[in-house]
């Protein structure tokens, strides 16, 4: 028979799947050969931001004691290094990227609830990976001459499409490393994801969804329909 | 704090210790940035075993294996720095050899990556005649080969070394003069 899932159980196989993720998004299996990256500030904020947000929402419940912090903080690397994987390479398309994501964070921040929230992040994973590893390669492509050609304007060409977009082409099991890596982040946030429902007497508000007729205001702030209920 | 029970529990204490020691792999693992599986894999295998010959011995041909994969991918840099990581791996090996056919074999591995390894060097330092060959470079050569001459190596190994010894001289000689017969 299985052992029964206990929090503690949850906590410690959350992180082990939070970190096999952190360590497949990381490897970056490139034409030119294997690259391990590290997600750098960008990334970790993100993260940070990222933690917050799926905590306050109760996408993530932290289980009781010191090794539902461990899950967190295995967590937050697993973001990090996703973040690294999903955005695009250094240049000015990752700053627009960066730059409008932090500008939409809000409305994360006001999604109502946290299967909202969850349909949010997975659309918005679903464009960063059409943005990373179909718009930029086939326009790096398709835009001016390679390398090399046309007496010296292939290499004047590849300086500016560099200056758009660094030059990182994944080989097709690199990309099935980091489908893997985001099913794995996925099962460890299916094991923080507490059955849904209202909030038990006595467990933190965050952790379960919202009651019938609560809506969120701009903010994250409770604003309910019924009178007298308020909440956050 | 963990809470007793967790403490306890012997599915909480073992994933506590897999998660330590996976933690300890994935940092091994891009600190030292392995390009392949068998690359890891013997890697792995000399720091599991750091004082044992067979290892030793197989990190120096896998590394051989992965300079020549680079060589034919046209990635002569990697390909030298593949070389100077199976010689390090081979002179270790001999270091660790029990029996003169495993210090033999060991030095073979050494003389082989040696050599291949200044064959490249000498093609990289080989300019057009108008243009002055890069001579650190073949003077580097030259001092890793004549510590192969200087070493007891088979026969085969030894009339190579001999004759890269002497194509090393030759080219550095100044202007012309290398093509003229000494």
């Amino acid at each position: 028979m299985a052992p029964a899932l206990t929090p503690a159980r949850r906590a410690v196989a959350a992180a082990l799947l939070f970190l096999g993720s952190a360590t497949l998004a990381g490897a970056h299996l490139l034409d030119g050969g294997v690259r391990y990256r590290t997600g750098g500030v960008v990334e970790g904020i993100f993260a940070l931001l990222l933690t917050y947000v799926l905590l306050l929402r109760g996408v993530w419940t932290r289980p009781a004691g010191a090794l539902g912090w461990v899950a967190v903080v295995y967590g937050t690397a697993a973001n990090a290094q996703l973040l690294e994987f999903l955005l695009p390479p250094p240049g000015i398309i990752e700053w627009l990227v960066v730059a409008v994501l932090a500008l939409t964070a809000w409305s994360a921040l006001a999604a109502g609830s946290r299967v909202r929230l969850v349909a949010s992040l997975a659309s918005l994973a679903l464009l960063l990976a059409v943005l990373r590893f179909s718009v930029i390669p086939v326009l790096r492509d398709r835009i001016g001459p390679a390398p090399g050609e046309a007496f010296g304007l292939g290499n004047a060409a590849e300086s500016v499409r560099g200056l758009f977009a660094e030059r990182e082409r994944f080989r097709p099991a690199g990309e099935l490393l980091g489908v893997l890596a985001l099913g794995l982040w996925a099962a460890g946030t299916r094991l923080l994801w507490t059955p849904g429902g209202p909030v038990p007497a006595g467990a933190r508000g965050v952790d379960a969804d919202p009651p019938q007729g609560y809506t969120y205001g701009p903010f994250g702030n409770g604003v309910s329909d019924a009178p007298g209920q308020a909440g956050g | 704090m963990i809470s007793p029970e967790a403490r306890r529990d012997p599915w909480v204490a073992g994933g506590v210790v897999l998660l330590a020691l996976l933690t300890l792999g994935a940092v091994l693992l891009y600190r030292s940035g392995p390009q392949s599986v068998a690359e890891a894999r013997s890697r792995s295998w000399v720091a599991v075993r750091p004082d044992a010959f067979g290892p030793r011995v197989g990190r120096a041909e896998e590394r051989l294996g992965a300079a020549a994969s680079s060589l034919q991918a046209g990635d002569t840099a990697a390909a030298m720095s593949a070389y100077a990581s199976a010689a390090e791996a081979a002179t270790a090996a001999r270091d660790h050899a029990e029996t003169d056919a495993q210090r033999g074999a060991a030095t073979e591995l050494w003389a082989r990556a040696v050599l291949d390894r200044a064959a490249l060097m000498l093609r990289a330092a080989d300019t057009p005649w108008w243009r002055r060959d890069n001579d650190p470079l073949l003077q580097e050569a030259l001092t890793e080969v004549e510590r192969v001459v200087a070493t007891p190596t088979a026969p085969a190994t030894r009339v190579r070394a001999g004759e890269m010894a002497e194509a090393l001289r030759r080219k550095l000689r100044p202007g012309p003069l290398e093509w003229l017969p000494r």
